[in-house]
């Protein structure tokens, strides 16, 4: 059932329904939010207070944007405020290995497995030096799959802006890799 | 390869990673998380209820006037412009008075006493003096209710009286005679908290497996309390306590006013202050834009203000000096170009249908409500919880809280300040502070 359906439902409702949209998002908003904040307990935190602000503000959602697309304007505007304040804190951190669950061990050799998953740490600290802005969009775009003109509406830009905020943080990105420890990517 | 191509690859690469990426929430979080957000969810649904029944209730009330204008009026209109009395309208909308006027599945029909309304479905009908219904802490309402086999079929018939924020009463209706059509019944309604609002609405409806039908809608407005909060609760070390449920970890509220940090609005502010102490209702205009935003049923500016807390019927008593007062107390706090009150500042994502600021030093938390009652703590600005059954506990002049102890406890209700209760929102007009917002709820 599509989004906007089950967001009629709930209205009218069906706890079911809601649910269902729940169960949908919440591993992606949990990623998310992780990535953004790298603390496991404050991202518990901050993804009940976004799929609270859900609750209230569904019967407000007209279905304008896609579900997905507010959704991800709620936890942008809930993250603003968290990482002005948490900062210094998001700079020093390093991403605990029993947090990360990766999903490639199918066709992998234990060796190939274990350089893959230093890569993409390597990566998520990397991640973590970019600037709020620069972090934000390719998380967006690259990790959620938005698309630049429906990031531009989570980020309240113009889509050229965006554009070009994902290029330049591309290529910030691209440097600090390639600046920093010897990954291999190819 | 180009740096184009080079770049594509790159970017390939980063998605790819990303995307591999899983970081999974525990699952009790999930199970615990899913709990909370279906209690909020279900109470969002009541408001939204709510709001339509209200809106409902309102227009139903225009159509109704507009009816009771065109039956009583035109006629008269008819007979005064073609003298026979044999006119136009007479085939048109105007009828006899009595005749019933459909409004969205309710029919208000106009009765002897033109003041008179009387409100009815398939279920109920019911008779009031006037509406809205003026009421106090313990009411009557008296109608008549459908009895049958049809009607039996329908559920449960309950009753309920909110006020926007709280269910201030509920329960079952009392039993009617054997008989079946139309039985009489009379409502005795006690509210069990303090409405936070002026207006209300009293629900009747028919419950089956908790689906609720055949919904009628009373609006009420409620008139001061009797007795003062103190008296009454003097020797009430019986009632019980809340039992412990979960709590909010220690946080701490602040007071931020400040009022002082602007000359011209620390003047306006002392002038205000004056007129609530004073009870200077024409001081109070002053203060008041006269375009100011109101809650509650879409009312808007002075005079709704001034009508719905009765600052022109019967100022000295009017429940508005209390409320002014609560808010005003703490001073004001700056939020960009404008002064609000109270000036409490809550953590951070703290939840306001759930929270209660405890605001002074050494605020004696005891075991019931009253002073008899023991000191169980001593608290200082603190945010604590709400406990989940409100109506149950809390008492006139007293707010039961959760401790982040977990444990429960009252609260003399000078000392507690709720996200939700009455706030000020003052802004500049023409240059001129004034205050442009009072409401309650959200």
């Amino acid at each position: 059932m599509d989004d906007e359906r089950l967001v009629e439902r709930i209205k009218q409702g069906d706890d079911d329904a809601f649910r269902e949209l729940y169960h949908k998002y919440v591993h992606q908003v949990f990623r998310y939010v992780y990535l953004q904040v790298g603390d496991y307990q404050r991202t518990e935190e901050l993804t009940q207070d976004i799929f609270m602000k859900v609750v209230k503000g569904l019967v407000r959602f007209r279905g304008q944007s896609r579900f997905q697309t507010w959704l991800f304007t709620i936890v942008r505007n809930c993250l603003t405020d968290e990482l002005r304040t948490y900062k210094k804190k998001r700079l020093t951190m390093t991403v605990p290995q029993e947090d990360l669950i990766r999903m490639d061990d199918r066709f992998d050799t234990v060796e190939d497995r274990v350089l893959r998953e230093e890569a993409r740490e390597e990566l998520i600290r990397h991640l973590q030096k970019l600037s709020d802005d620069y972090r934000v969009v390719i998380l967006l775009v690259d990790l959620e799959g938005f698309s630049l003109r429906e990031a531009a509406e989570i980020l309240n830009r113009s889509e050229k802006a965006t554009k070009s905020l994902h290029y330049r943080a591309m290529r910030q990105l691209r440097q600090v890799v390639e600046g920093g420890m010897n990954v291999e990517y190819s | 390869m180009s740096t184009h191509e080079g770049r594509d690859h790159w970017q390939e690469w980063i998605k790819n990673q990303l995307q591999e990426v899983e970081v999974l929430p525990r699952k009790e979080y999930l199970e615990e998380s899913m709990k909370v957000l279906l209690a909020t969810l279900h109470e969002e649904r009541r408001k939204v209820r709510f709001r339509k029944r209200i809106r409902r209730t309102l227009e139903g009330m225009a159509v109704a006037a507009a009816a009771v204008a065109i039956i009583y009026v035109a006629p008269q209109l008819n007979n005064l412009l073609q003298g026979d009395g044999s006119t136009a309208l007479d085939q048109g909308p105007a009828g006899q008075p009595g005749e019933k006027i459909s409004i969205m599945g309710e029919t208000a029909k106009e009765t002897e006493d033109s003041s008179a309304v009387k409100l009815e479905n398939k279920m109920f009908h019911i008779q009031l003096p006037a509406s809205p219904l003026k009421v106090g802490s313990e009411f009557e309402v008296t109608g008549e209710v459908k009895q049958g086999p049809e009607a039996d079929s329908q559920g449960q018939l309950r009753y309920e009286v909110e006020d926007g924020h709280n269910i201030l009463a509920s329960g079952t209706l009392p039993s009617v005679g054997e008989g079946t059509g139309w039985q009489p019944f009379v409502l005795k309604v006690k509210l069990e908290q303090k409405p936070t609002s002026p207006n209300g609405l009293l629900i009747l409806y028919t419950n089956q497996a908790g689906q609720r039908s055949n919904e009628l809608t009373i609006p009420l407005q409620f008139v001061e309390q009797q007795g003062s909060p103190d008296a009454a609760v003097k020797h009430d070390v019986s009632a019980p306590l809340p039992p412990a449920e979960e709590a909010y970890p220690a946080q701490s509220v602040r007071v931020l006013d400040r009022h002082e940090e602007d000359q011209a609005f620390s003047s306006y502010f002392k002038l205000l202050h004056k007129a609530v102490q004073e009870r200077d209702v024409a001081a109070l205009k002053k203060a008041m834009s006269p375009e100011i935003y109101l809650s509650f049923g879409g009312q808007k500016g002075y005079r709704d203000l001034e009508e719905m807390w009765k600052l022109k019927t019967n100022p000295e008593a009017s429940p508005i000096w209390s409320e002014l007062e609560k808010a005003l107390k703490y001073g004001a706090k700056k939020d960009g170009e404008y002064f609000r009150a109270p000036a409490i500042e809550l953590p951070a994502g703290t939840d306001e249908y759930r929270a209660r600021a405890i605001v002074g030093s050494n605020v004696n938390v005891r075991s019931a409500p009253s002073m008899d009652g023991k000191v169980i703590e001593q608290v200082s600005n603190l945010l604590v919880r709400m406990p989940k059954d409100l109506t149950k506990y809390d008492k006139p002049g007293w707010k039961a809280v959760i401790l982040p102890s977990g444990k429960p406890g009252y609260v003399a209700a000078e000392y507690v300040v709720e996200p939700l209760g009455y706030r000020a929102v003052f802004g500049k007009v023409d240059g001129k502070w004034t205050m442009i917002t009072w409401i309650a709820g959200d």
